[in-house]
């Protein structure tokens, strides 16, 4: 970790010193333990406080699209920034939805073995007694005013990082490998597949469950990369698609939408569900998503820049079927 | 304990087109139940929100005076989806008002002074109502001389068209109509209302502005007010914001401290001076 | 009996159930639930059921008067007339709220109260509520309410203030509405001796202590003045613009009314807005006075620091802490306030 660290603070100090970048966007320390923080910094001393480590979670991606339909040079404008597997695979569907071109963006792409998650730790604790945290390898040590208390990374993963395949980013300009190596799911999430084989009405109830907790705050549409509508459907008036409230019925009309809108375009990278403070399992429809646009079109978005976005292109050869009456 | 969210049922008695674009309407407005119309007693300068159920509310200045009685007139220009909706209703159909909201024009202030009145656009509405209130008979003699300067984009545009005439025929007042392109049928004068303003120079001792417009021509009629001697407190403005509810508890519509439905919409440009520039 | 109304009651722990229990004669009790650890107020029908050793609840207690979703009227096309929604209110008792979120309550007061005309929604579920406010032995790392004006025994807002002493409740009346449930309740408790003050005071200092204060925050609310500051731009770059922290905020009390109909009836409801949101300011003519991250960034500081002191004569933050704890990006509200005191 610390050696990456540093190679990520001289690394990005001198993209700036010699103005490869405008900015880079990389994480600070949290003013909690446990936490992190995205960061901006522009000069190379300001590049001292970038730091690494397992609880790096958030999707940096995010930023882009705003920063890009901002800047009044667009041609000469460079953002450099670091990634994840998971964030690398949404910026390459970013830029297949044209939100930003290739040459504007410097990716420091970073090798990953799983991200903590830093609620399921404080769980486990008395989270108001923690002072500091230090990590191994594999574990996490929590310092709190009573002592201090160890966890398995492996126990206490981010849950989209446990069936990662993607830990080294697709696309990148540099890579920066990690001492551990870097996290290779083999097997298949079982997720959806152990949700499906409950019963309907258990099923429903669960996700009736999930879903009357929504606050309808819409941290998970913000903390998405693939949200970046200027105006979202859900707030929309004209026409107005649906309620506002906190009713079930306006609540499932949401997620559900939102949900439909990323098929072919969602990476599971896991930052709509950290972002919810409800702790609602959004990963029942996220990851449902990818396991249908795999089985059915056989594609898996942010791997390969040059596969087309299946439910945004259309070929000749694409089954129409469903469409014209048989004669 | 009555409740502000609840609008009053009024009918739509009338219904004028004001412009040729057509996006335009005066609704005349007329409540159901008389003693609604002897509870609303307001001022020129205030507003109401226009209630359409299963829309929405939209707020707009009223454009009638007290002075006026058994009907309130409201100019409306379709913008979105509330005004839409109105603009798609027939006469005799029952809407809902709430009000009157928001403060007046400052008529204790204009008594005693002669009246400036610097209108743009559709923004007239409320000027509207205060010329008429002013030019009320017992009214009138409480203020001094009255001037209005009112302009549009094109003579199709200007509002009132069948009023406006008349106002440059009365000898208690001097009205000066302008636009910033005519047509082949026009032949009266032609500026933006900022120049018009310039070119009559009125004076300031005196005087209070009353100032409505775009915020384009706004931009422009301040420095000329300023540079004829007219003090900050002696202008006044009517703003707009995305409003609500109306009585300063939705907290949409606040310019730094002070709230647009409550503490406004009018404000002198000394307050405004005062306040952050994020309107 | 005066001498009881001077000092304050003693309640031993071992009497919470019968004083609980007679509460519940007279009022719906919403207290601190042991099912989810206290992070949330549920209905209370017995004292085995109360978390009394929470920290704070994850929402905060808008809600019980201020709800996510409010029906404000329902109409009929057929007689066009509005139908006011009335609140179903019976006698309720907040039990152990946080002097933080009890402050919190008097500034909606402010706003949905004293500044005319009154709310009637609020004003029903307001009027038939009373607060057993519970002070704090120790504060989160995300506490900051002594910066702010409030502090660990805050009375503001409270009927009556119970603190917890080692194995005894001290509570005093500060409303004739607590000095009536303190009477009704007057069989389970003993008089308060001075001891128990001095022990009160004791914990109530150990509370600060834990507390450092980092900001005078009047002189922040005089920098605020410069509207024009500079820094709000480095400050909102990292914000998601998601709403999460006036949510969960105990002052915040933006909301947006919409019509909802289906076929011929329907209703106009009001739901939590926040500033935050990019369509909070739009005009129906496309113009947004606030149309980035920078500007609603600086509105919310500015309206709770400076704009609401200018209004309400209180700023709009109590120092629960809510907004640094579930804020996706770590955005941290004691680091903005430093950060802007820094800049010249």
């Amino acid at each position: 970790m610390k050696q990456a660290e540093h190679e990520i603070r001289s690394n990005v100090g001198k993209l700036l010193k010699q103005k490869n970048i405008d900015v880079f966007i990389g994480y600070e320390k949290g003013s909690l333990p446990l936490r992190t923080s995205p960061c901006f910094v522009s000069s190379e001393k300001e590049a001292r406080k970038l730091i690494w480590n397992s609880f790096c979670t958030n999707n940096l991606a995010v930023y882009l699209p705003r920063i890009m339909s901002r800047v009044k040079n667009k041609g000469s404008t460079r953002v450099g920034i670091i990634c994840k597997g998971c964030d690398s695979r949404s910026l390459v569907e970013l830029i297949k939805e044209k939100q930003l071109a290739r040459g504007q963006i410097y990716i420091i792409g970073i090798s990953c073995s799983g991200m903590v998650d830093y609620k399921k730790i404080l769980s486990q604790v008395n989270s108001d007694e923690v002072i500091g945290v230090d990590e191994t390898a594999d574990e996490i040590t929590v310092r709190s005013k009573e002592g201090e208390r160890v966890f398995s990374k492996e126990e206490n993963l981010c849950e989209p990082c446990r069936a990662c395949k993607h830990a080294v980013p697709t696309v990148y300009d540099m890579l920066i490998r990690t001492a551990q190596q870097p996290r290779q799911a083999t097997t298949p999430d079982p997720t959806v597949h152990d949700f499906l084989m409950k019963p309907r009405e258990e099923r429903w109830q669960i996700l009736e469950q999930e879903l009357s907790k929504c606050i309808r705050c819409y941290a998970c549409r913000n903390a998405c990369p693939n949200c970046y509508c200027k105006e979202c459907f859900a707030e929309q008036t004209k026409p107005r698609w649906f309620g506002v409230t906190t009713d079930l019925t306006d609540i499932i009309f949401y997620h559900t939408i939102r949900i439909f809108h990323q098929a072919g375009r969602c990476v599971d990278c896991g930052a709509c569900i950290r972002a919810c403070p409800m702790n609602i399992n959004l990963r029942l429809f996220t990851r449902m998503l990818v396991d249908e646009v795999k089985e059915r079109f056989g594609y898996e978005p942010g791997v390969s820049a040059k596969e087309v976005q299946p439910l945004a292109t259309f070929k000749t050869e694409d089954r129409q079927d469903f469409m014209i009456e048989p004669e | 304990m009555s409740n502000p969210y609840k609008p009053t049922p009024v009918k739509i008695s009338d219904i004028v087109v004001e412009n040729e674009a057509r996006d335009i309407k005066t609704f005349k407005l007329t409540f159901i139940d008389k003693a609604d119309e002897e509870n609303f007693v307001f001022l020129p300068g205030q507003f109401a929100e226009l209630s359409m159920f299963g829309f929405g509310e939209c707020p707009i200045g009223i454009a009638s005076s007290p002075t006026e009685k058994g009907y309130l007139l409201f100019t409306v220009k379709r913008a979105g989806v509330v005004t839409t909706q109105l603009h798609r209703a027939a006469v005799n159909e029952t809407i809902g008002i709430r009000g009157p909201l928001g403060n007046t024009y400052p008529l204790e202030k204009m008594k005693g002074n002669n009246i400036l009145i610097v209108g743009g656009g559709f923004a007239f509405t409320t000027l509207r109502a205060t010329i008429k209130y002013i030019l009320e008979q017992t009214n009138r003699p409480r203020f001094g001389d009255l001037m209005v300067i009112y302009g549009a984009r094109s003579p199709g545009e200007l509002l009132y068209k069948s009023e406006l005439w008349a106002l440059e025929k009365r000898s208690d007042m001097e009205t000066f109509i302008t636009v910033d392109k005519g047509d082949k049928k026009w032949n009266r004068r032609e500026g933006f209302v900022p120049t018009v303003l310039k070119e009559v120079a009125p004076s300031s001792r005196q005087t209070v502005a009353l100032v409505c417009g775009p915020p384009i021509m706004i931009k422009f009629t301040l420095p000329v007010l300023i540079e004829l001697g007219f003090s900050p407190e002696s202008i006044f403005l009517s703003l707009e914001m995305r409003m609500k509810c109306g009585i300063g508890k939705c907290g949409h519509c606040n310019i730094g401290h002070k709230y647009v439905c409550k503490d406004g919409p009018v404000f002198s440009f000394a307050e405004l001076q005062k306040l952050p520039q994020e309107y | 009996m005066v001498k009881k109304e001077r000092l304050g009651v003693i309640l031993s722990e071992s009497r919470l159930p019968e004083f609980i229990a007679s509460l519940t004669e007279t009022y719906r009790i919403f207290g601190p639930s042991k099912k989810d650890d206290g992070e949330s107020f549920a209905d209370i029908h017995k004292s085995e059921e109360l978390a009394l050793d929470y920290r704070n609840t994850k929402m905060s207690s808008k809600g019980f008067f201020f709800p996510q979703t409010e029906s404000l009227m329902w109409y009929d096309s057929t007689d066009k007339k509005a139908k006011q929604d009335k609140p179903e209110v019976q006698p309720t008792l907040l039990f152990g709220l946080r002097p933080c979120d009890a402050l919190a309550i008097s500034y909606l007061d402010k706003v949905f109260l004293s500044n005319e005309p009154q709310d009637p929604y609020y004003r029903q579920r307001r009027e038939a509520t009373k607060i057993v406010c519970l002070a704090c032995n120790s504060p989160s790392p995300t506490c900051f309410c002594t910066s702010v004006g409030c502090g660990p025994d805050s009375e503001n807002g409270a009927d009556i203030m119970m603190y917890k002493l080692n194995d005894r409740y001290f509570m005093k009346a500060l409303t004739p509405g607590g000095e009536e449930i303190l009477t009704k309740i007057d069989a389970e408790t003993e008089p308060a001796t001075s001891q128990d003050i001095v022990e009160k005071d004791d914990l109530v200092n150990k509370a600060c202590q834990m507390m450092k204060r980092f900001v005078d925050i009047d002189e922040f609310k005089e920098k605020l003045d410069n509207f024009q500051g500079p820094w709000w731009e480095k400050l909102a770059q990292k914000c998601l613009g998601c709403g999460i922290c006036t949510y969960f905020c105990p002052t915040c009390h933006c909301f947006d009314v919409t019509d909802e109909v289906v076929r011929q009836s329907g209703r106009r409801v009001r739901t939590w807005d926040s500033c935050m949101y990019p369509l909070f300011t739009l005009h129906a003519s496309g113009h947004n006075p606030r149309p980035t991250e920078r500007e609603r960034m600086r509105q919310r500081i500015m309206h709770k620091f400076n704009y609401a002191d200018k209004y309400y004569s209180s700023i709009f933050c109590v120092g629960c802490g809510r907004c640094i704890v579930h804020c996706p990006v770590n955005m941290d509200i004691r680091q903005v306030i430093t950060q802007i005191m820094e800049e010249r």
